[in-house]
C-alpha cells in the first residue's frame, strides 16, 4: 500500500515536469518565431541595398561594354577588351552539368582608398558565354559576279554573354544577371574549287592568293565558298547588345 | 496501520497545493511573456516592413545621386567564393556615389537613409547638382 502512494507521487511529478517542459518549449518556440520575424523584416532592407548596389554596378559594365565597337580602341584593362578575350579565348562555353569550369568568377580586389566595404560591400562578377543562334552560319557560296559586300560586313552573333554582378553587404547579397548579344565582324576568305585555293577580289576582278596575285580567269560565273575567319586577330569589330529588355533581367 | 491508510487516502497537503500553484504561476507568467513578446515582434516587425515598403518606394522618386568621388575596382580572378590570388584581369572605374531617400519613422517623425550606389566615373564628383550652374 505504501509502496503504490510513493508510486503515484513520482507519477504526478513526473507529469508536472511534462507538462511544464512542454510549455517552456512552446513559449521558447513562440519567441524564436518572433526573432525570427524581426530580422526577416529587417533584412528586407538590407536585400534592398544589396540589389540596388548589384543593379548600380551592373549599369557600370553595360556602359562599359557599350561604349567600343572595335578592340582597338578600347584601353588596357578594360571590362571590353576583357569580354572579347574572354568570348574569341579558349574559355569553354556553358554548360549546366559542369558550372564550376564554364562559369567564371572574378572578385574586386582590396577596396580602393575612400570605398568603405561596409557601404558599398563587395562586388563579385561571374561571366560566361553561350553559343548563339548563327554559330552554323560562318561558311557559305557565292557565285563570283555577285556583290560581296554584305558578305564582308554581315554581322554574326556568335555568343551570348552573360554577366552577373553581385554585391554583398553584411548579410545580404544580391546577384544582378545581364544578358548580351555579343555582334561581330569578321575577315573572310574566299576559295575556289576543290583544292579550295584562295581568292581576293580587288577592284571588280578577282585574283589568287593576294590582290597582286594571278588574276582569276572565269569563263563564266563561277561558285566561291566563304568562310568567316573567327579569333581575335580577324575580328574587325565586336559590339553588344542587351539580349532582353531591361525589366526582365533582376534575379 | 489505520492512521497510515487515512493520511495515504488523504488530499494534497497545503504545501503541495501551493508549490503546484506557484509552478502554474511561473508557467503562465512565462507563457504570458512569451505571448507579450511576440505581440510586439509582430507589431514591430509589421512597423518595420511598413517603412521598409515606403523606403523601396521612395528609392524611386528621391533625388538624384550624389557621387562622392572616383574609384577604380581591380578585377582578379576569383574561386565561387570570392577568394582571389591572381593578377588583375580589369579595371573598373567608376564613381561612389550616395542617394538620399526620405521615409516617415513609427511616430511619424521625417527621417532619411542614404544607398550608396556606383555611378558613371565621368559624372562630375565631389559637386552636387552636376556642376557649373
Amino acid at each position: 500500500m505504501f509502496h503504490s502512494v510513493k508510486a503515484k507521487e513520482g507519477a504526478s511529478l513526473v507529469m508536472v515536469i511534462c507538462i511544464g517542459a512542454f510549455l517552456m518549449a512552446f513559449a521558447l518556440s513562440m519567441i524564436y518565431t518572433a526573432g525570427l520575424l524581426l530580422s526577416r523584416s529587417n533584412r528586407r532592407l538590407e536585400q534592398e541595398r544589396s540589389y540596388q548596389l548589384a543593379r548600380s554596378f551592373s549599369q557600370i559594365l553595360d556602359l562599359e561594354l557599350k561604349k567600343y565597337n572595335a578592340l582597338g580602341d578600347a584601353p588596357e584593362k578594360s571590362f571590353y577588351r576583357y569580354a572579347v578575350h574572354f568570348l574569341e579565348g579558349q574559355y569553354g562555353e556553358y554548360d549546366p552539368d559542369y558550372l564550376d569550369e564554364t562559369i567564371f568568377h572574378y572578385t574586386a580586389g582590396e577596396a580602393p582608398e575612400g570605398m568603405d566595404e561596409n557601404h558599398y560591400g563587395t562586388i563579385r562578377v561571374a561571366l560566361y558565354k553561350e553559343a548563339g543562334e548563327e554559330e552554323e552560319e560562318l561558311s557559305g557560296t557565292v557565285s563570283s559576279d555577285a556583290p560581296i559586300e554584305d558578305i564582308l560586313t554581315n554581322p554574326i552573333q556568335r555568343y551570348v554573354f552573360t554577366v552577373e554582378v553581385t554585391a554583398e553587404t553584411g548579410s545580404a547579397s544580391f546577384r544582378y544577371r545581364t544578358e548580351y548579344r555579343q555582334t561581330a565582324i569578321y575577315e573572310v576568305r574566299f576559295t575556289y574549287g576543290d583544292s579550295k585555293r584562295p581568292v581576293v577580289l580587288a577592284g571588280s576582278e578577282w585574283h589568287y592568293d593576294n590582290a597582286s596575285g594571278e588574276l582569276c580567269n572565269f569563263d563564266s560565273p563561277v561558285q566561291l565558298e566563304y568562310e568567316y575567319l573567327t579569333g581575335l586577330a580577324n575580328m574587325k569589330s565586336c559590339s553588344f547588345e542587351n539580349a532582353y529588355l531591361e525589366e526582365g533581367e533582376g534575379i | 496501520m489505520k492512521i497510515r491508510s487515512i493520511k495515504a487516502q488523504g488530499g494534497e497537503t497545503l504545501v503541495e497545493i501551493l508549490a503546484a500553484f506557484a509552478v502554474f504561476l511561473l508557467l503562465m507568467a512565462v507563457m504570458q511573456g512569451a505571448v507579450s513578446f511576440c505581440t510586439n515582434a509582430q507589431g514591430k516587425s509589421k512597423e518595420i516592413r511598413r517603412v521598409n515598403a515606403e523606403i523601396c518606394r521612395n528609392f524611386q522618386t528621391a533625388e538624384e545621386a550624389v557621387p562622392t568621388g572616383n574609384v577604380t575596382l581591380r578585377f582578379e580572378a576569383s574561386s565561387f567564393t570570392g577568394e582571389t590570388g591572381g593578377a588583375v584581369l580589369f579595371e573598373i572605374e567608376t564613381a561612389l556615389g550616395e542617394k538620399k531617400v526620405p521615409f516617415q519613422d513609427g511616430e511619424g517623425e521625417p527621417k532619411h537613409t542614404i544607398f550608396y550606389l556606383f555611378l558613371p566615373a565621368d559624372t562630375n564628383a565631389g559637386e552636387p547638382g552636376g556642376g557649373e550652374p
